[in-house]
């Protein structure tokens, strides 16, 4: 009943506006002094909010953070788009498949969907246009290209996963490696499909010489470099996840700087996203654990687990009932948080159940990704709507129809074949 | 006007602190991987710094975003909320006051959690100094904070729908 009871006032300051960290924090505070009285509610958060910023681990999400705020300055994504354009913009649909290609090589540099969106909508879009473009697909390419980066390592909604539930990092980001690239390839799928309907919505751009290709992929070295050490450093056991989240940042500062592109200007604007977004975050992250605390103590996963067992219901329904949940919510709260408040429910249920972490990790992200586009908050379509002024927002939901279809069908896949997530971290480790 | 600009120049020096200790947490791991694995001399306090950075990166951070009150909010009613402006603007006041009973517990909070650390004279294992030491500074940034909360009814630059002027 009380648990019930703060889910609901914790909705019912959300919807008023209450900052999640706030909303998340209190609720958990008054839950926590409900079982085990003020005093002791009180020094938890004295507690989480000392040790929580102190500690060593957490220091991975401002370190990621500010290492696609550096790549995001640099003009890297300008580079990619270009080579992409290169190889396949001559293509019907080429235009907005490079878009996919270059989002999906950008958002695992930069780790953020918002920024791989709001940047590539300033590159790619004016380019569609110019080629006549229908705005749906030109939109909607960008809007569904963008959530590639929530799970194409290094992915911060993995952290937070892996932080939450203390699963390897390392082997959450390899495992969403193929799903990663499974997503760019059922997207590619989408933009076949809308050119082969309406042949006029992404008509073919110009053709490159081998010469020109060349010299634009030359362009792309960097990231596959920065990535390369991300990815092979936390593989072949030299860095931590934290190191590699460092050397990540540290190599992207001197990508900058090798460009050209290292300005005060530059450093003063990266460094201020970095800060506003690591603040907003670990303070989610305080409220949450505050939360998380009270769900604990409350006992709710394990009273989840005992009805579900005494109930019989199969496990693979317990999952489709679990992407429902989220597809539900990620009507209406933002991807991070609500992770951040269902994944200490729902994790302990789906370990009792005989379930890989990793592979829930996993499948988890790919269904919180749909909420980025789905209305009515698809945070990236909103952010398209902000940066692309003329755009309707009906014409980017419309154009962003055929993306959600792939994603379905890739989170059926990765469903019923855990293989496609798992393969990779257990064959390295 | 000049309480606006007073407390955007008092705010000044505390996100410069946030920046550097940003700067700080990068070049600290850098330089730690970089002795480990090419000259096998890693920094022995790096594993405790990088916890300190990270504190008062987000602590300093913390007294800006407090006072442009720009922390993640849902916006999905929004639009809904401005169409009955009397209750929009109680609702600003409700939610500036838990925002500001959240962040003044926290700081409370800190300042405890220090306070007892002092009393244990707990210390870190590689850095020269006591444990409640930086979570004093937390506290004090906190602290600010919270203060900044509180004056943001009267100064804030620009709160949109959380605008309480």
């Amino acid at each position: 009943m009380i648990v019930t009871l703060a889910f609901v006032a914790l909705m019912v300051l959300l919807f008023l506006r209450t900052p999640i960290a706030v909303a998340t924090g209190l609720v958990g505070l008054a839950g926590l002094a409900y079982f085990q009285g003020w005093g002791a509610a009180f020094s938890q958060v004295g507690i989480i909010a000392s040790e929580t910023v102190l500690t060593y681990e957490f220091a991975v999400i401002p370190l990621f953070i500010v290492m696609g705020a550096f790549i995001a300055h640099s003009g890297i994504a300008e580079e990619l788009f270009r080579a992409c354009y290169a190889l396949v913009g001559h293509w019907r649909g080429g235009l907005a498949l490079s878009t996919i290609v270059a989002c999906g090589g950008f958002g695992a540099v930069s780790g953020s969907s918002l920024a791989t969106a709001a940047t590539m909508s300033r590159i790619a879009y004016p380019q569609m246009k110019q080629y006549g473009y229908k705005t749906s697909l030109a939109t909607g390419s960008i809007a569904a290209g963008g959530t590639l980066g929530i799970l194409i390592p290094p992915s911060i909604a993995l952290v937070f996963y892996g932080i939450m539930t203390e699963t390897d990092i390392g082997a959450l980001f390899m495992a969403g490696i193929v799903p990663g690239i499974l997503g760019m390839f059922l997207y590619a799928a989408a933009v076949f499909w809308t050119a082969l309907r309406d042949p006029n919505a992404g008509p073919a751009g110009k053709k490159m010489t081998a010469a020109e290709r060349l010299k634009a992929l030359s362009g792309v070295w960097s990231v596959i470099l920065l990535f390369g050490i991300v990815m092979g450093g936390i593989y072949g056991g030299i860095f931590s996840p934290t190191e590699s989240a460092g050397i990540g940042a540290f190599g992207a500062l001197v990508i900058a700087a090798m460009r050209g592109r290292l300005t005060y200007d530059m450093l003063k604007t990266s460094l201020a996203d970095g800060i506003s977004t690591t603040v907003a975050l670990m303070m989610i992250l305080i409220g949450s654990f505050l939360f998380a605390n009270f769900v604990n103590v409350a006992r709710l996963p394990q009273a989840l687990v005992s009805s579900i067992e005494s109930a019989a219901v199969p496990p693979m329904l317990v999952i489709f009932m679990i992407i429902l949940i989220y597809v539900v919510l990620g009507c209406v709260l933002e991807s991070i948080s609500m992770m951040l408040l269902t994944v200490p429910v729902f994790y302990p249920l789906i370990v009792s159940l005989g379930f890989d972490p990793i592979w829930f990790g996993v499948l988890v992200v790919v269904v919180v990704e749909i909420s980025l586009i789905t209305p009515p908050i698809g945070l990236n379509v909103f952010i398209l709507n902000a940066v692309l002024r003329d755009v309707e927002l009906t014409d980017i939901f419309r154009g962003v129809v055929p993306f959600i279809v792939a994603d379905v069908a890739r989170v059926l896949l990765v469903v019923f074949i855990p293989a496609i997530s798992l393969t990779l971290p257990y064959l390295l480790n | 006007m000049r309480l606006h600009s007073i407390m955007k120049f008092l705010q000044w020096p505390f996100r410069v602190i946030a920046e550097v200790a940003l700067v700080g947490l990068v070049v600290i791991t850098a330089i730690d991987v970089l002795g480990r694995v090419l000259f096998s001399s890693p920094l022995g306090f790096a594993y405790e710094l990088i916890g300190v950075l990270l504190g008062v990166a987000v602590y300093s951070g913390l007294i800006g975003m407090n006072w442009t009150r720009e922390h993640v909010r849902i916006d999905l009613i929004a639009k809904q909320l401005r169409a009955f402006p009397r209750f929009n603007r109680l609702r600003a006041y409700f939610v500036w006051l838990l925002e500001l009973t959240f962040f003044t517990i926290v700081a409370v909070y800190v300042a405890r959690q220090a306070t007892q650390l002092q009393r244990w004279h707990e210390t870190f294992m590689f850095l020269p100094s006591e444990k409640w030491l930086p979570l004093a500074v937390f506290a004090v940034f906190a602290a600010l904070a919270a203060i900044c909360t509180l004056l943001s009814v009267f100064t804030a630059p620009k709160s949109g729908d959380e605008d309480l002027k």
